[in-house]
């Protein structure tokens, strides 16, 4: 039986977080700003699993023993698309001299990473693409891993807060992220039909929220 | 829970097309990497590599379509096609589920037109069908592991019955420039364990497998993986990770033992040590004194996201066959106290039972996964 978990909202410019749709906010249980993409998923993550496993939300305390091994899944289209922009430009380009943390930015797992080193988690990982739909195939693939010997997973996803505009060639890649997640608990993890043609809800797990 | 069996494998190696012509090949101890003819292409230097040869696969195409698309796409229909037909099926059920490796697989929009020969991955329809569901895991080097455990869990739970995890590695200048400048790419060809090692040979090639829960015709399970992002570097991999993660991997199956693994070693100074190091405190904490290990990067090259296919076929022959092959490249060994890597083809003291696969990559990503022969 699942029971009420935070859907946690994170970002890299406060102005993207205040433009997230006011109805969140019964669900938004925290909210996290850094102005580094790495700090806000693992602040996001570990508001996350913070609130499954009752912890302080202090500045990253050691997670508590359990939810260290709740499964986190990354939903990492944009994020992918990004980091694969600016390399291919950089691969480019004869100044500056392409270096090897240019080449390590590649791996879009680098954020689970930085979080594991962080806080003490250790649980199973794994970080999806989808052409734009990895958060709900993520959300469909939950009840997969929840069946398996973990009461909870958590779904994370890194959508670039800006609207797509087809005349840009080269979309910022540097420009500001939204980081949401949430923990699915029990049988929390159907089918995503939950996806809405809100501009502001592209995000599957956004989209679930409005319609819980 | 569902006990989960691999139904069918397709590969595609510098060696050919087929488990059973890679398979021959790597007990042979044959080595496919060579000097490019033409490495511009993909902005090699003259490093030893491991291509597909030509008239393999029909990899031509029109243009427009960049090349290096067109030899993903042949690649890939092959070895999904050839995996399906190994048990009985010419394309995935309705409610199936396709794992795609790497990078970038199955992300095409917003990517500028330049990377398009980076990024194109698409799955093949006529293969997957309109029922079937796409996402990909990417996962750097450890995607294939990543992939299949992740289809194991969609299986075991009942989530589907049937599950295609696939994925493909071709030369190109984005991936090739990549590896240069991390200075993993050998000026030879790569030596896994070799004390004169000095990195890595990037190879190409794909792999595909099929999962469904195990009948009683079954003869190989998945039994066991486990999947981490872990570890104090991006780059440099780490010996208790890399421990854990096998421990995980064999507990997740029953407490097993593996009577052998196919490592990751890649022939570079460091990962190789560091995983060599940790097989060494498996075999010692267990007392059972000797674990055999063998690599298949000296013979085809590093295949990246797509290598965990190479691995998990070699466990599944030495599992199907008594026999560990040698590590091609492989002359002179570490040392190691508790285990033992075959330079030629090794008969196993008795009917090997379960194997394990490793893959780690950059990014902290580290897996492992147990086969059982049934």
């Amino acid at each position: 039986m699942s029971r009420p978990t935070a859907l946690v909202i994170g970002a890299t410019d406060a102005a993207v977080l205040a433009a997230c749709p006011p109805h969140l906010s019964t669900v938004a249980r925290f909210a996290a700003v850094a102005d580094d993409l790495h700090t806000v998923v693992s602040q996001v993550l570990w508001l996350a699993l913070a609130d499954l496993s009752a912890t302080d939300t202090g500045e990253f305390p050691e997670l508590a023993e359990d939810v260290c091994a709740v499964p986190v899944v990354l939903a990492a289209d944009d994020y992918l698309v990004d980091v694969s922009t600016v390399f291919v430009r950089r691969c480019d380009q004869v100044r500056p001299r392409l270096k090897p943390s240019d080449c390590l930015r590649l791996e879009i797992s680098e954020p689970l990473r930085r979080f594991a080193v962080l806080t003490g988690w250790h649980g199973p990982a794994q970080v999806l693409v989808a052409n734009g739909r990895a958060a709900e195939q993520a959300i469909r693939l939950a009840p997969a891993l929840l069946g398996s010997s973990h009461a909870a997973v958590v779904v994370c996803e890194l959508r670039a807060a800006r609207e797509p505009d087809p005349a840009d060639t080269g979309r910022n890649p540097c420009g500001p992220y939204l980081v949401v997640a949430r923990a699915l608990v029990g049988g929390d993890g159907g089918p995503a039909d939950a996806t809405s043609q809100d501009p502001y809800l592209r995000s599957s797990l956004l989209g679930m929220a409005a319609l819980a | 829970m569902t006990d989960v069996a691999i139904t069918g494998l397709g590969l595609v190696t510098p060696f050919g097309r087929g488990v059973d012509t890679y398979w021959r090949a790597l007990l042979a101890g044959d080595v496919a990497l060579a000097e490019a003819e033409d490495p511009t292409p993909f902005g090699g230097g003259g490093e030893p590599v491991g291509q597909i040869p030509a008239g393999v696969l029909a990899l031509e195409s029109a243009e427009p379509t960049p090349p290096v698309v067109a030899r993903r796409q042949a690649l890939l229909q092959a070895v999904i096609a050839d995996a399906l037909a190994e048990c009985g099926r010419t394309q995935m059920p309705h409610g199936s589920w396709l794992f795609l490796v790497g990078h970038l697989a199955e992300l095409r929009d917003g990517v500028p037109a330049d990377a398009a020969a980076f990024v194109d991955d698409p799955a093949p329809a006529d293969l997957v069908g309109h029922a079937a569901h796409v996402v990909a895991t990417a996962n750097a080097c450890a995607s294939a592991l990543f992939g299949l455990s992740l289809a194991r869990h969609a299986i075991s739970s009942g989530l589907t019955r049937c599950a295609v995890v696939a994925g493909v590695a071709v030369l190109n200048r984005f991936i090739y420039t990549s590896m240069r400048t991390v200075r993993a790419v050998s000026g030879s060809a790569a030596r896994p364990w070799d004390v004169r090692r000095a990195g890595i040979s990037l190879g190409e090639g794909a792999g595909a497998v099929v999962l469904e829960p195990a009948d009683q015709g079954a003869d190989l399970l998945l039994a066991g993986g486990v999947t981490r992002v872990s570890g104090a570097s991006p780059s440099a991999s780490d010996e208790h990770e890399v421990l854990e993660c096998m421990r995980s991997a064999l507990h997740d199956a029953g407490e097993v033992w593996p009577d052998y693994v196919h490592a990751h070693a890649t022939g570079t100074v460091q990962g190789d040590a560091s995983e060599l190091a940790a097989l060494e405190a498996l075999a010692r904490s267990a007392g059972n004194g000797n674990v055999v290990a063998g690599s298949h990067k000296g013979a085809v090259g590093h295949l990246l996201q797509a290598s965990g296919f190479l691995g998990l076929a070699t466990a599944a022959q030495v599992l199907r066959t008594g026999t560990a092959p040698p590590t091609p490249g492989l002359e002179q060994p570490e040392p190691a106290e508790f285990v033992t890597l075959p330079t030629t083809a090794l008969a196993l003291p008795h009917a090997p039972r379960c194997a394990l696969v490793n893959s780690f990559g950059f990014g902290g990503n580290n897996a492992s996964v147990t086969l059982l022969r049934c």
